[in-house]
């Protein structure tokens, strides 16, 4: 499960996550980026929940839906780290080749567990 | 003008909606295709759409379809904005009878761009719209006169439909929009 606190091995995200580049696409506004974050915190669990649920029930075209839709919400905010994983979970959908879909998942949740964190000081305005 | 935006992303369709409402637009959102489509069969419909590819229900490229195949709808503009960025898939967008695409992540200044150029031709496509109603009912008259009119060379009174010879001016009164003023030649 997800530590909704941001502690599930965290540490092992190398790069935090900064808000520069989602500031830059949104021309500096910086309350919108913060309301963003907000909405993303609060929808981020049943998303990542759904991507739990396909994965689980192994059948290849929910895995590659669920991820994809994550993906989409997940790239508001970063292209790389759990973006690139839900891209890599909905290729295996797409492929059927699903036998590494629990381990992609596991970095998944360390990866949004980790943004999480950095998103919900951001969101709090620190 | 409103827009429709439809997508199942909740964080996207919050900026969208805070973008084209800053930019003077109405907005209305859909979460998935379904309900996408029930927005478009409103009365009057927006006659802009935003619509991501992907969405739960029925996705971009079939709501597409359905708006071309829909004539009370054949003046939407329709902008497809998705991930999906293979040439493959824009030509499938393309062709699915969207206008525009536009590939996530996206420029909002770009997204401004062709939003207002899919706004110029929408208003273009309405005063085209506009005009072809006022030609097609000058057209109508013009048929009410057109064709052989039976008119007596003596006192010039034309032969209606009943075989009933009518004065010419009240003739051409009742079949076209055209009024007399009667004057006297000196």
């Amino acid at each position: 499960m997800l530590d909704t606190q941001g502690g599930l091995a965290a540490d092992d995200i190398v790069t935090p996550w900064t808000p520069d580049r989602m500031l830059t696409r949104l021309g500096g506004d910086e309350d919108l980026a913060r309301q963003l974050a907000a909405l993303f915190l609060e929808e981020c669990p049943q998303m990542l929940e759904r991507v739990r649920q396909s994965v689980q029930q192994t059948d290849p075209d929910v895995v590659r839906r669920a991820a994809h839709a994550f993906k989409g919400s997940v790239a508001n905010f970063v292209e790389d780290g759990p973006a690139a994983s839900a891209l890599e979970l909905e290729a295996m959908g797409r492929d059927n080749r699903l036998s590494e879909a629990p381990a992609v998942l596991e970095r998944l949740e360390r990866e949004i567990a980790a943004l999480l964190v950095d998103l919900r000081r951001f969101a709090e305005g620190a | 003008m409103r827009i429709l935006i439809a997508d199942d992303d909740p964080v996207l369709r919050y900026a969208l909606r805070e973008h084209l409402e800053r930019w003077g637009y109405e907005v209305v959102e859909s979460p998935d295709g379904e309900s996408a489509w029930h927005a478009l069969r409103e009365t009057p419909a927006p006659p802009l759409a935003i619509m991501d590819w992907n969405m739960p229900g029925v996705d971009g490229p079939a709501l597409c379809q359905e708006v071309r195949l829909t004539p009370a709808l054949s003046g939407m503009y329709v902008i497809l904005l998705t991930s999906n960025a293979s040439k493959k898939d824009v030509i499938t967008g393309l062709e699915s009878g969207a206008d525009d695409y536009i590939v996530k992540p996206f420029d909002w200044e770009e997204l401004r761009a062709r939003v207002r150029i899919g706004s110029r031709i929408v208003g273009l496509q309405q005063v085209l719209g506009a005009r072809v109603d006022e030609l097609q009912q000058a057209l109508a008259n013009v048929r009410k006169l057109s064709g052989l009119l039976p008119i007596c060379a003596y006192c010039k009174r034309i032969r209606d439909d009943q075989d009933y010879w009518r004065q010419s001016p009240y003739f051409v009164t009742e079949h076209s929009d055209a009024r007399f003023s009667h004057g006297i030649l000196i």
